[in-house]
């Protein structure tokens, strides 16, 4: 070999380093190219999620479909929408399993008012999840209300009613079991006192459901308030179908109560624009109907130190001064305008 | 060798300029991207805004299409804290206000409770801080509702979205 020359093997050498940096490099620059297409992707899922709820928050009572154009997996967790790496705060009150996946997701919202509208609450579900509303005689009128075509559930959340005696019949259990196989999870609803007949219910779901939990609503006279006892014993008030709903579709007790704070902070919020025009309305019309906004004013004041109640009875005296500034508004009118 | 070299030299910056032309490219993708994300929920703002319970007119607890002047002077008061900034401007930086058109006020300017109702012509509802004079306007008609005088004057909602 002459002097300068370079040696083939190590021109062999340097061919082989040079192309496996080149290779390395553009391996390691497809992955970061990957990585921010799917993490401008996961943004563009959250952000027109949270967009197409408040689109929505117009209607008081709409359901509708959100169709992804590939299988995507969203979680909700206390206020927060996830997808991915990726999480955005919402200010929506959302009831959900704690993930939806899918590329099909059903969404359902309704308004919640107390007694002057507060904010939409939202309950989704990916189609996996089935509802077995679970009445007796008392019950059964409000059930069939809660599943019925017009205002009731939609389709898509996959909730039917069923008489609390057939679920002490095993046969029929095991119908029921057959048609919620192809679903991830089965809750059964309680709308009944009959605290025997539905333990014996519990014992027969657990001997043939592996997947199923059970929700036990004790209701007030007009079931527009009351308690749920959740799966894991713990208990939660609720005011307004709205809210019972929530209970039903949220993924635990804990949850459901976040979503439960979130709506009475809004209630405080919206109390705050009442509290408000009442005392500007006060000041304006010279003192005309001075008793009735300062009574609409000092109620509202007071039910936002209120402590949550947590019996019957404390929740009746609840609603009562709910429904006593209802009525204070009412009696308004004329040189006096509502307060809301 | 030498040669070798150079051909290396040539053909990595030919690969190096080729990533700058991606790499712009692929942002000003991005870009616009975003930019349609702030459009839309822009727009879904204007009409949501003025179906929210803070704002819009309720007679004994049932709600109609237009918007309550009142509620509007309330809620200005602290419709910029934490609790509203998600709704306000959780995907870009907007500025939402409303303007009566017509008939014409007197004076113009915020409303505040010693300016309402005929001094003045506008309620920001919500400013983000530092907010830039660049922006791009959206905006919608809106019945503005004056509960004392019961009567209902033409206003607009307006987004403005800082770019």
């Amino acid at each position: 070999m002459k002097k300068g020359q370079v040696s083939p093997v190590f021109k062999y050498v340097f061919g082989l380093i040079v192309g496996a940096l080149f290779l390395l490099f553009f391996f390691g620059f497809a992955m970061q190219y990957k990585n921010t297409a799917s993490s401008v992707e996961v943004r563009q899922i959250v952000y027109g999620f949270d967009d197409d709820l408040t689109a929505f928050s117009v209607t008081g009572d709409s359901s509708w479909e959100k169709r992804f154009p590939y299988s995507v997996s969203i979680t909700f967790d206390n206020g927060q929408i996830i997808s991915g790496d990726f999480a955005k705060s919402t200010s929506h009150i959302v009831f959900a399993p704690i993930e939806v996946s899918g590329n099909l997701m059903y969404i359902w919202t309704k308004r919640w008012s107390s007694p002057f509208d507060v904010d939409n609450l939202y309950y989704i579900t990916g189609g996996k999840e089935r509802y077995f509303l679970v009445f007796d005689d008392d019950s059964m009128s409000f059930v069939s209300e809660l599943v019925s075509d017009y205002d009731g559930v939609p389709d898509s959340f996959s909730a039917s009613s069923v008489l609390l005696t057939a679920l002490a019949d095993s046969s029929q259990i095991s119908t029921l079991a057959g048609d919620a196989l192809s679903y991830n999870k089965v809750k059964f609803v309680f709308f009944s006192e009959d605290s025997e007949s539905i333990l014996t219910a519990k014992i027969n779901i657990e001997n043939k459901f592996s997947n199923a939990e059970s929700l036990i609503v004790l209701p007030s006279e007009d079931y527009e308030n009351g308690i749920v006892t959740f799966p894991d014993g713990e208990q939660a008030v609720y005011f307004g179908k709205p809210l019972l709903l929530g209970a039903i579709f949220a993924e635990d007790s804990a949850s459901y109560r976040y979503g439960f704070d979130s709506a009475l902070h809004k209630f405080n919020l919206v109390s705050q624009v009442y509290q408000g025009k009442a005392s500007f309305l006060n000041g304006r019309t010279g003192g005309v109907c001075a008793n009735e906004y300062s009574g609409i004013y000092s109620t509202l004041t007071s039910l936002e130190s209120t402590t949550i109640p947590d019996s019957l009875n404390e929740i009746a005296s609840y609603v009562e001064t709910i429904d006593n500034i209802d009525d204070q508004n009412k009696a308004l009118g004329g040189e006096c305008p509502e307060v809301f | 060798m030498i040669e070798l070299i150079m051909v290396l030299v040539v053909l990595s910056i030919v690969i190096g300029l080729g990533m700058l032309f991606f790499f712009k490219a692929n942002i000003g993708s991005i870009q616009e991207k975003a930019e349609d994300v702030c459009d839309l929920s822009s727009s879904v703002l204007l009409s949501s805004a003025l179906a929210m319970p803070e704002m819009q007119c309720s007679f004994n607890t049932h709600t109609k299409d237009c918007v309550d002047t009142i509620k509007l002077l309330e809620f200005k008061d602290f419709s910029s804290s934490r609790d509203y900034s998600y709704h306000f401007s959780s995907n870009c930086r907007q500025r939402v206000s409303f303007q009566v058109i017509y008939p014409e006020p007197s004076a113009s300017g915020e409303c505040t409770d010693t300016t309402y109702p005929d001094n003045c012509n506008t309620w920001t509802i919500y400013t983000p801080s530092d907010f830039s004079s660049d922006f791009a306007l959206y905006s919608t008609p809106a019945s503005l509702y004056y509960p004392l005088e019961d009567e209902y004057r033409v206003g607009r909602l307006i987004v403005e979205v800082e770019m």
